[in-house]
């Protein structure tokens, strides 16, 4: 924020006479500035209990919750929670392709904006009401259990409700539109022309996809699944709702430690942890983006 | 069968490419259709097929918001105090957003760069944490925030959002335009005035309108900072689904789908009007 010269950027001969007019900078960003504030002020303040003592959260220094991250029980749920958002990005990354090369390459303006509404549908809609959907669906007497009952005779083949089945069906669905935005915009920028080329030189359909539709789609599927991970390693609502109190995430177990288990450092401990995870998703899309400017110059 | 063309726009794959599309968003889209007929059950559970279609459960939801009983299961109460909370919510994110979104158009200065980092940081930021440490941040100050924290903390969320189409509105917008009504004498409050604003009024309704709704559908921070008095919605289903699983929760959850849809339809319609934010 130090040495600030207000400016406006294409005409630099008016420089002088816009600085004194234009409103101070510091004043325009004041507002946004205080949220964003906030938010860091509670990065802080959860850094400060996990390195609290329990019940002296304030007063005392302890890396005690620290070591209690690395008990079996912790690091069991640490690690399902990174494997279970892994997987999830996986999955809808490799779903969300054909969506999106469908989304780029139709000819019908109707289609398009048809299908680029159902994929907005999801990202907006209440993710409490898709999993009360999602519950109707795999629940007792549900969609599944009616089909699977009435194909093969058997009462209640298997429950889909309340363990990780049922959350990762929930995770991937709600989480398909992240993943479509960033790879459709990616192919978008694929001239068509590539592929003709292709066709003319003899390569048929699979070189081409292979030769040139991936590799060329990679940095928007790698983004879509990294932003896809990282909204997914601090699942709540879905595993809350579909898993039960059966699966648990990093998410949901650090609300039952400053709730119920009143043990506020590790609570914290695991929030420092999920902040680092976000962090480094943040700077990892960073970098493919980066990188992917680059390649395109 | 066809032969297979040089870009994929026919043929087998074309065909395939269209069928995978159709059927994952089926399935995509499946919780959602199943909310919207569940809830036109004749029946008490959540069975499915529906025994009967009917709207039975539509007039208890009704029942419920303006019957004679209406104060008694608080349906009301946290639909408005919803409302309150997007409407307020929105206000703040247009009110914090705007200035600050035409500084980091118009203006450039150091560290621009670090200060685009932190305003999307709220995106990557896990809400429960963000919840818990304002739920701490509350209680240690020991004040009765009532409605605001809510608002506060939906406006953290909801303020990249607003600035993403606030500022692709802006970038659209010719410094020329400014520039000229400058030398002819506009103030700067004048030109923002008269020309920014009007310019980019487009790309902050919809950001407006995606943080009102945003806010309306928000559970995992309202969960962490909601009280006895400020009882939103989704905290109202929560509770709902975890008591009494009847189609009722349904036709309240189908109803915000309708709101959400709606939603969707006006931000889709003002920047295909406008051409602006993708």
């Amino acid at each position: 924020m130090t040495a600030i010269e207000n400016s406006t950027a294409p005409l630099p001969p008016m420089e002088k006479d816009a600085a004194i007019r234009k409103p101070p900078i510091r004043l325009l960003l004041l507002p946004a500035g205080t949220l964003i504030g906030l938010l860091l002020i509670c990065a802080l303040v959860v850094l400060r209990m996990s390195l609290g003592e329990r019940n002296a959260e304030w007063t005392g220094w302890s890396l005690r919750a620290y070591t209690q991250l690395a008990s079996s029980r912790n690091i069991g749920i640490i690690v399902d929670t990174i494997w279970m958002a892994l997987l999830s990005a996986l999955i809808t990354t490799l779903v969300a392709f054909p969506i999106a090369l469908f989304l780029t390459r139709t000819t019908s303006a109707f289609a398009r904006r048809l299908v680029l509404i159902a994929i907005l549908l999801p990202m907006i809609i209440s993710l409490l009401v898709q999993s009360f959907g999602w519950m109707a669906i795999l629940g007792p007497n549900g969609l599944l259990d009616q089909a699977i009952s009435a194909a093969t005779g058997i009462e209640r083949p298997f429950s889909l409700l309340f363990n990780r089945t049922g959350v990762m069906l929930g995770l991937v669905q709600t989480s398909i539109p992240l993943a479509v935005l960033p790879t459709a915009a990616a192919l978008r920028s694929i001239p068509l022309s590539l592929e003709e080329a292709a066709n003319v030189l003899g390569a048929n359909r699979l070189r081409t996809y292979r030769h040139i539709l991936l590799p060329l789609a990679w940095p928007g599927m790698a983004a879509g699944a990294i932003l896809v991970f990282g909204v997914n390693t601090g699942a709540f609502v879905v595993p809350l709702l579909l898993g039960g109190l059966k699966v648990m995430t990093i998410a949901v177990v650090i609300r039952d430690q400053m709730g119920t288990f009143s043990n506020w450092p590790l609570g914290a401990a695991l929030s420092v942890l999920l902040i680092l995870l976000a962090l480094a998703v943040q700077s990892l899309n960073r970098l493919i983006v980066r990188t992917n400017v680059e390649i395109k110059r | 069968m066809s032969m297979p063309t040089a870009t994929g726009r026919a043929g087998i794959e074309w065909l395939l490419v269209k069928g995978t599309t159709c059927l994952l968003l089926t399935l995509m889209l499946a919780p959602i259709c199943m909310v919207l007929v569940i809830s036109f059950t004749s029946g008490e559970t959540l069975q499915f097929p529906p025994p009967a279609l009917s709207l039975r459960w539509y007039q208890e939801v009704w029942a419920m918001l303006v019957g004679p009983d209406a104060g008694i299961g608080r349906l009301r109460e946290s639909l408005l105090v919803s409302l309150e909370i997007a409407v307020l919510t929105s206000l703040v994110c247009v009110l914090a957003g705007v200035p600050a979104s035409y500084a980091l158009v118009r203006y450039r200065f150091a560290g621009k760069t670090l200060i685009e980092e932190l305003i999307g940081l709220p995106v990557v930021f896990p809400a429960v944490v963000l919840g818990i440490a304002l739920l701490v941040l509350v209680s240690v100050s020991g004040l009765d925030f009532g409605i605001f924290q809510i608002v506060v903390a939906h406006s953290i969320i909801g303020l990249p959002f607003l600035m993403r189409n606030c500022m692709a509105a802006m970038r659209g917008i010719d410094p020329m335009l400014e520039e000229a009504a400058m030398t002819l004498g506009a103030s700067a409050p004048k030109v923002f005035r008269e020309i920014v604003l009007p310019l980019a009024s487009g790309g902050i309704a919809s950001g407006a309108i995606l943080v009102f709704i945003l806010s309306f559908n928000e559970f995992t921070l309202s969960y962490f900072l909601y009280s006895v008095d400020v009882f939103p919605l989704s905290i109202w289903l929560f509770q709902q689904a975890n008591t009494s699983f009847s189609p009722a929760v349904f036709a309240v959850s189908s109803l915000i789908v309708v709101v959400n849809v709606a939603a969707v339809l006006v931000v889709d319609t003002v920047i295909g009007s406008r051409g602006s934010a993708a």
